[in-house]
């Protein structure tokens, strides 16, 4: 009981230190420079609220029968919930077509487009459907999921995250944008979360240590082999859909567009690397629970199989994550039969290969770097029984 | 005065004969103390007026004082000199220029210029005046302008001139210069009698320093031809960047406040022949600030047979802005504005590639019209959208997707310079689309009103 008062406790100061964290590195992102799309002068402004719909008075949907989204329009009344207009009922007519296609039925929630002109005129458009219901129970089931079932654990991987999330959002993307070195800023930032949340994971204990030095050393594969190998495609931040836009922030803050990619790359593949790490080191401290005085050999071996089992998947979940991130690409290419030099040369496909490869190669390197340093760490004789203890 | 001459002497450098002649004249006038000190200036240019027996006159200077136009019939010119003694004279305003170079800070700053902007009524159509703009004692060299016949007219349109984004060619200011002059130069040969040019938006390139906009515009201005064609344009982006600096530049006729970004560039119409012409800035976010200015517009000018919108952000186009979310957001928002006012024809830039899409109305492509014996469309339904592409080749953008979009009706990315007629005579409008380095058609539509 006391133990779990404890526990509770050294959560509770971790959650703190995070929190304060998330305050600094929150304050750290505010007041960078920001590239201005629009501008009104004189007031007029628009703002974005939570609208229901009272009534559909009207719809004429066009039966076109071509496949496809319904085409054709909505007139509805429409009561502003929230912001400065909030308490308005007015009609709205809510185009279907290929651009705006929510067709909403009477006591939906959405969010309105609240387009004020001047103090006289507005006028209101349909947005977007109201989401943050549906995205908020699967956040909820998700928790619910890793905490109910991770127990203190799950509940310490969701401090990981958090822990991440604060570090990307709030420290990454500014520097990145401030013009520090994506390539370093990348790698400290995937080098500390990597710590952190495994630490908070699996506690600091050997285990917790044998993955976060194997995933240093993936990290260190995952890096040479994307500096490699982007260099000698010559794929860079520069060949990417984006640059154009990227460009235009680099003018003003200095931000170093080249180098994202590699940035981009490597936390892509940061996520494989932990999961082999941890699983294979995991392993081996089952196996050295066991038996403690198993030799390190035989642990490094049974390191290693387990983790040959895990690159097999692995490489497979590789496969199928580009698969899914660029299903319409590849539906774009099957039905233009393109040449393979045309495919595989191109500079979204390219980059993709040297993504998925190099992360590969990172995942199948960990697996001996693991394996060998939880051998080290866990393996019999030596007294080390201290670290081993949990 | 010696600013100036530097910075032309700058351009010189870069093979413009126009730029040439300006700074040979300023030279001379140091030299020459007896006839007195030329009058300083840079960016002159005109823009048609509110109807067409006006036209709206500006530039920049570096000397405080006031802004006046002289225009006389050319007919009255005898030998070199200006016909001073036939002339009409035109006072207008002087206002110090102001930059807002969008560093975060979003502050304000003098450039040291001041910007005149006089407007000359009373026109007479199908006549050529000779023009010349000073304080009142002091003159520039005298200019030819003529005026053109309304009831049957045609217009240049050309996308982003872009002067300086030097994505092409050797790279240089003085390249995109030297396309955008063979630009003017081979539309205004082929069109002698346009009565004038619409430039879609983003005449500059820079919006990180201010000296490198003033290059720009001094190279978008160079070409002489200009000075003798009224230029109507939208605020692009690139030009919005240096915030109230794009204003200072032109004077536009019934500049509303709605639309404005900076207070000093906001939409403006102007009406010509049987067209009422719709200018829009579209950096500006309220979508409901160009519905009241087009409201407003429109009840001005219940007789126009035509009603033309022209601004920077194509919403229906095929490369690099395709799907950026504030183009979709326009995308939505602009065109149930353009169906209720039944906007005919939507001229646009910003994407750098043409794209002319099909007849839209409530965001869907009409696919099935009535076409008349010649190809021409008949009533046809919703709003043709035509971006236009790089008017000086400085930049070009890849399709965004290997397909044409279904809103499209016709794509083209020559990477070739280009430029746009459109002809209006009574009730049919009529585009013609060339690419300027061999001169070639690449498209042509027309519609025809018969109710």
């Amino acid at each position: 009981m006391r133990a779990r008062l404890e526990a509770v406790l050294r959560l509770c100061v971790v959650a703190a230190a995070l929190g304060a964290y998330a305050a600094g590195a929150a304050s750290f992102a505010r007041g960078t420079a920001y590239y201005p799309l629009y501008r009104s002068s004189g007031g007029a402004h628009v703002s974005y609220a939570r609208a229901r719909v009272l009534a559909v008075t009207s719809e004429t949907i066009d039966p076109s029968g071509q496949s496809g989204p319904a085409t054709g329009y909505q007139d509805l009344e429409v009561r502003l919930l929230g912001g400065e207009k909030a308490g308005t009922e007015l009609s709205v007519r809510n185009y279907l077509n290929y651009t705006t296609n929510f067709r909403l039925r009477a006591g939906q929630t959405f969010i309105a487009h609240v387009d004020v002109a001047d103090p006289l005129h507005f006028s209101v458009s349909v947005y977007s459907p109201d989401r943050f219901r549906p995205l908020l129970a699967l956040a909820a089931l998700f928790v619910a999921a890793l905490c109910g079932i991770g127990g203190m654990r799950g509940l310490r991987s969701l401090l990981g995250i958090g822990f991440t999330f604060v570090g990307i959002a709030f420290i990454f993307i500014p520097m990145l944008y401030r013009g520090a070195s994506p390539a370093l800023c990348a790698l400290a930032v995937v080098a500390t979360t990597l710590c952190v949340s495994l630490a908070l994971l699996g506690g600091l204990d050997a285990k917790t240590l044998s993955a976060i030095l194997g995933c240093l050393a993936g990290l260190g594969v995952s890096a040479l082999a994307l500096a490699v190998f982007q260099r000698l495609t010559m794929t860079s931040g520069y060949t990417t859909a984006e640059s154009d836009a990227l460009l235009a922030i680099a003018g003003r803050s200095g931000m170093k567009v080249g180098e994202l990619l590699f940035a981009a790359m490597l936390i892509a593949s940061s996520g494989a690397i932990m999961d082999v790490a941890i699983s294979v080191a995991s392993a081996a401290r089952e196996v050295s629970l066991c038996d403690p005085l198993m030799p390190r050999i035989r642990l490094f071996r049974s390191g290693m199989n387990v983790g040959r089992d895990m690159m097999g998947t692995m490489a497979n979940t590789l496969i199928l994550a580009f698969t899914g991130t660029s299903l319409n690409a590849l539906i774009l290419i099957y039905s233009l039969e393109r040449s393979a030099l045309q495919i595989f040369d191109s500079n979204a496909i390219a980059a993709a290969i040297v993504e998925a490869l190099a992360g590969s190669l990172a995942v199948i390197l960990t697996v001996p770097a693991v394996s060998a340093i939880a051998a080290f760490l866990m393996g019999g004789r030596r007294g080390m029984s201290g670290l081993t203890k949990s | 005065m010696s600013i100036v001459s530097r910075k032309e002497r700058r351009l010189a450098m870069g093979m413009l004969s126009a730029a040439i002649l300006v700074s040979g004249a300023c030279q001379f006038a140091f030299a020459d103390a007896a006839a007195g000190a030329a009058y300083p200036l840079s960016c002159l240019n005109v823009t048609p007026g509110g109807s067409a027996s006006e036209l709206d006159f500006a530039w920049l200077t570096q000397a405080a004082g006031k802004a006046v136009v002289q225009v006389a019939k050319a007919a009255d010119r005898a030998g070199a000199a200006f016909p001073a003694a036939k002339a009409r004279s035109f006072s207008g305003t002087q206002s110090a220029v102001s930059a807002t170079q969008f560093n975060g800070d979003d502050k304000s700053a003098p450039t040291g210029e001041f910007a005149d902007k006089v407007a000359v009524t009373g026109l007479a159509d199908s006549t050529a005046y000779v023009y010349r703009v000073g304080d009142g004692k002091v003159w520039s060299e005298a200019y030819a302008i003529s005026t053109r016949d309304p009831r049957s007219f045609g217009f240049l349109v050309v996308g982003d001139p872009q002067l300086g984004a030097k994505s092409t060619g050797p790279k240089t200011l003085d390249s995109d210069a030297a396309g955008w002059a063979d630009t003017v130069a081979k539309a205004t040969g082929a069109y002698a009698d346009a009565s004038f040019l619409v430039s879609l938006g983003d005449q500059v390139n820079d919006y990180n320093k201010l000296e490198l906009q003033e290059a720009e515009y001094l190279a978008y201005f160079a070409p002489p031809q200009l000075k003798s064609l009224p230029v109507a344009t939208v605020d692009g982006n690139h030009d919005f960047q240096m915030g109230e600096y794009y204003g200072f530049h032109y004077n536009q006729p019934n500049l509303s406040s709605f639309g404005a970004s900076y207070g000093n560039d906001g939409d403006y119409w102007f009406a010509y022949g049987g067209a009422l012409f719709l200018m829009l800035n579209s950096n500006t976010e309220s979508v409901a600030t160009h519905d009241l200015f087009i409201r407003d517009a429109v009840a001005r000018n219940p007789q126009a047979r035509w009603r033309i919108a022209c601004f920077h952000h194509s919403i229906y186009s095929e490369a690099e802005h395709l799907s950026d979310p504030d183009v979709v957001d326009r995308r939505a928002n602009y065109a149930p504005i353009f169906d209720r006012y039944k906007i005919d024809l939507a001229l646009q830039g910003h994407d750098h590639s043409y794209t002319r899409s099909f007849q839209i109305l409530g965001g869907k492509p009409q696919t099935e019209q009535e076409v008349g014996a010649d190809g021409t469309v008949l009533d046809p339904k919703g709003c043709v959208y035509v971006t236009f592409n790089s008017g000086s080749g400085s930049k070009f953008y890849d399709w965004k997707d290997s397909d044409p979009e279904i809103y499209s009706a016709l794509r083209w990315q020559g990477k070739a310079p280009s430029f746009g007629y459109i002809s209006i005579a009574g009730d049919t409008l009529k585009l013609s689309v060339f690419r300027t380095d061999d001169m070639s058609l690449f498209d042509s539509y027309s519609i025809r009103k018969t109710k």
